[in-house]
């Protein structure tokens, strides 16, 4: 083995048994990620069973104007699935009563004058009204065209079964076969909410994808903080830095060793993540009321923890910490103690990473969601992360932003992206770690 | 044992060494010095003399502003600008305020730079780090974690650390400095037994004039960057009248006595002037 790979892996191992030895490392890299997941899930656990009580004998009316075809009328089924989800423990309608024939000879324009009369409105909502074309739309339902079928709902501001909770129940109808999964969008204005079908894929990428995409980079960007503020800060802070300087090794094999060490402590930190997420899955699995069918409370913020996902989800948290290495160790050199690395290094990454996850948390990519304005978020690294997580899991749903024309090439793109990243960073790193003025 | 390997260091030469940081501070001012083989070279000088970016300038963690060094070994020059890393593999460097690794042990502390310096074998390092606990007198305690050690301890720790590759040139800044009494009369007796056993050739800094005495063969006076003297002890209270060497060090540093260069040519004006005025 050449002399200068001995050295560099003498120093990795040295790095990895310290870190090893550090508490704070510990439980930054190992403990965190699964403490954070549990945490989240626990919380998502609470927050879904105490919104399951509905008032017991609550009438939600339908009006079902689909014409189906010669086969199949997928109004009458959504109204089925409906009735049938109120006999369910858990459920968001447990308890409801559907009432589809009250309204059923009213036409779209009366039910409208209704709805609008503030003296008799009380009297028809909740209301959920399902399209004359909602069977041969949904059959040719496209996305790239914007062929999506539609249901409408609308409901009293303040009404005992508000808006979300209409929502979040009919989302649970929808998310079982025949209809697949559905992402639920909100109209202008409380009262009227719509549904609409992207696609087969999951209904996680309305929230769930969302919000491990909000985590997952929190945690990437801010799990490494110690480490990097200890390797480098800290050496200089505890002396031992001139000393390691002196040695025959250059200076960019110090930094590469140390760089290496924090692969290895991210690659775990990755791998805790996904075990942090099966344990996030199981735990809001807990609400399960068992049943082939049976509705979960929290589904619409819980995921399936599919292979897919979780390397998915390792990839991007890998990227993401190494990215966050990388400017940290810029950070860390210039700052003369651990203390002063660590407050700098949240200064300069809690914005941007917030910034990002919340486009995330809010289920879009920020394409999406500020149109060409948005493709400045892409000067942040950690978007990219969002967006190969997204478009990597849902490449249908996203397949009509894709900036590239193609999702498999805007993976690439975005990839790409922060692989640069990463070399500008630790060449940046380099040349403030080979300053003269790093040993005073 | 003068060195492991193929390499014998003949003389360290200093030519000309300058080092401005900024443009205004001057740290090191057109030194030159040769040290042989051997010796065990003292640094004097107050604060911000520039003993330190000497050694610095020396073992590489700065490059000179103009100037050169160059150790000699068999024959052969390796200059600091372009064979540092050939040099560091035969010198060490203990620096003023150096730490030990505190979640390491003893042993692995001194195992961790045997392995950076990479030419000897696992084996060797190993033993020679056995080898050094037993002269650092730390046999019993080489499996604990360093920050349970006292300042004392942890400086044996960074000695050992500093000659586990057995160099033939070391550089020590301050090896007493902020330890017990106890433990640097330890720290003396280890440099002692470098330099007479073992023959290496150091580079001491210190503040300790008796240290000085006991230990250097020569002692190098630096003033505001400027080598204001050079000589063994005896010769330096000779050569500027005083009675000990602390007074030859107060009179340099306070501007009672001169640069030498300029004392001599002091000398020779006043012994011009005095024939002069002799033939009055």
């Amino acid at each position: 083995m050449s002399n200068r790979i001995k050295q560099t892996l003498s120093l990795v191992k040295q790095e990895l048994r310290s870190a090893s030895r550090t508490r704070y490392i510990v439980i930054s890299f190992i403990l965190m990620p699964i403490l954070m997941w549990g945490m989240q899930g626990g919380i998502q656990l609470l927050v879904g069973v105490s919104l399951t009580s509905t008032q017991e004998g609550e009438t939600v009316y339908v009006v079902n104007f689909d014409l189906g075809n010669i086969t199949d009328n997928y109004g009458d089924k959504f109204v089925n699935k409906l009735k049938a989800s109120t006999e369910i423990n858990g459920s968001f309608l447990e308890g409801a009563v559907i009432n589809d024939t009250l309204y059923a000879d009213e036409s779209y324009s009366s039910l409208m004058q209704m709805i609008n009369d503030p003296d008799i409105a009380s009297d028809v909502m909740p209301l959920i009204i399902i399209p004359e074309n909602f069977t041969s739309v949904f059959n040719a339902f496209n996305l790239s065209l914007n062929i999506i079928p539609v249901v409408e709902m609308y409901t009293l501001p303040g009404g005992i079964i508000g808006s979300e909770f209409l929502e979040a129940g009919v989302g649970m109808v929808l998310s079982q076969p025949p209809f697949t999964q559905v992402v639920i969008e909100k109209a202008a204005y409380l009262s009227q909410t719509t549904i609409t079908f992207p696609g087969e894929e999951a209904a996680a990428s309305g929230f769930g994808a969302g919000f491990i995409g909000f985590i997952s980079i929190l945690i990437a960007v801010m799990a490494p903080a110690p480490f990097v503020s200890t390797s480098f800060a800290g050496e200089r802070e505890k002396k031992t830095m001139e000393s390691l300087l002196a040695l025959p090794i250059s200076r960019f094999s110090i930094l590469f060793g140390k760089v290496l060490a924090g692969m290895v402590l991210v690659s775990i930190f990755a791998v805790m993540n996904m075990v942090g997420l099966m344990g996030f899955s199981f735990i809001l699995g807990l609400a399960d009321s068992g049943g082939s069918e049976a509705y979960n409370v929290s589904a619409m913020y819980s995921i399936n923890p599919t292979l897919n996902l979780l390397l998915l989800v390792g990839i991007t948290m890998f990227l993401s910490a190494f990215v966050a290495i990388g400017i940290g160790i810029s950070i860390a050199s210039l700052t003369k103690d651990v203390r002063s690395a660590e407050s700098l290094y949240s200064m300069v990454m809690m914005v941007p990473s917030l910034i990002v996850g919340m486009t995330s948390l809010f289920g879009a990519l920020p394409e999406q969601s500020f149109g060409g304005a948005g493709i400045l978020l892409y000067l942040i690294p950690w978007s990219h992360a969002i967006a190969i997580l997204s478009k990597g899991l849902y490449p249908q749903t996203y397949a009509s932003s894709a900036i590239t024309g193609s999702i498999a090439t805007d993976l690439l793109f975005h990839l790409g992206f922060l692989v640069v990243v990463i070399f500008i960073s630790l060449y940046i790193a380099s040349r403030v770690f080979e300053r003269e003025s790093i040993l005073t | 044992m003068d060195c492991k390997g193929d390499y014998i260091l003949e003389m360290l030469q200093i030519n000309n060494l300058t080092k401005k940081f900024g443009r205004k501070n001057i740290a090191l001012d057109n030194l030159s010095l040769t040290i042989q083989k051997g010796e065990v070279f003292g640094l004097l000088g107050p604060n911000g003399a520039g003993k330190t970016t000497l050694i610095r300038l020396l073992i590489g963690l700065i490059k000179p502003t103009s100037g050169t060094a160059q150790i000699r070994y068999n024959g052969e020059y390796y200059d600091i600008h372009e064979d540092i890393m050939k040099i560091r593999e035969r010198a060490s460097m203990l620096p003023q305020e150096a730490q030990v690794y505190e979640q390491l042990t003893a042993r692995e502390n001194i195992l961790y730079y045997g392995q950076i310096y990479g030419n000897m074998t696992d084996e060797e390092v190993r033993n020679r780090t056995e080898e050094l606990i037993d002269l650092i007198g730390l046999r019993g305690r080489e499996n604990d974690l360093t920050k349970e050690f006292s300042g004392g301890m942890k400086r044996k720790v960074l000695v050992a650390r500093a000659l586990v590759m057995d160099p033939d040139l070391v550089f020590l800044d301050e090896p007493t400095t902020g330890i017990d009494i106890l433990g640097a009369r330890t720290v003396r007796n280890i440099i002692k037994k470098l330099a007479k056993d073992m023959h290496k050739t150091i580079i001491l800094t210190t503040h300790d004039l008796s240290e000085v005495g006991e230990l250097c063969d020569r002692v190098g006076i630096l003033v505001k960057g400027k080598l204001a003297a050079v000589g063994t002890p005896a010769e330096l209270e000779e050569k500027f009248q005083k009675a000990g060497l602390e007074d030859v060090f107060i009179g340099l540093t306070t501007g009672e006595g001169v640069i030498e260069e300029d004392f001599l040519k002091q000398k020779k004006k006043r012994s011009l002037f005095s024939r002069i005025l002799k033939r009055r």
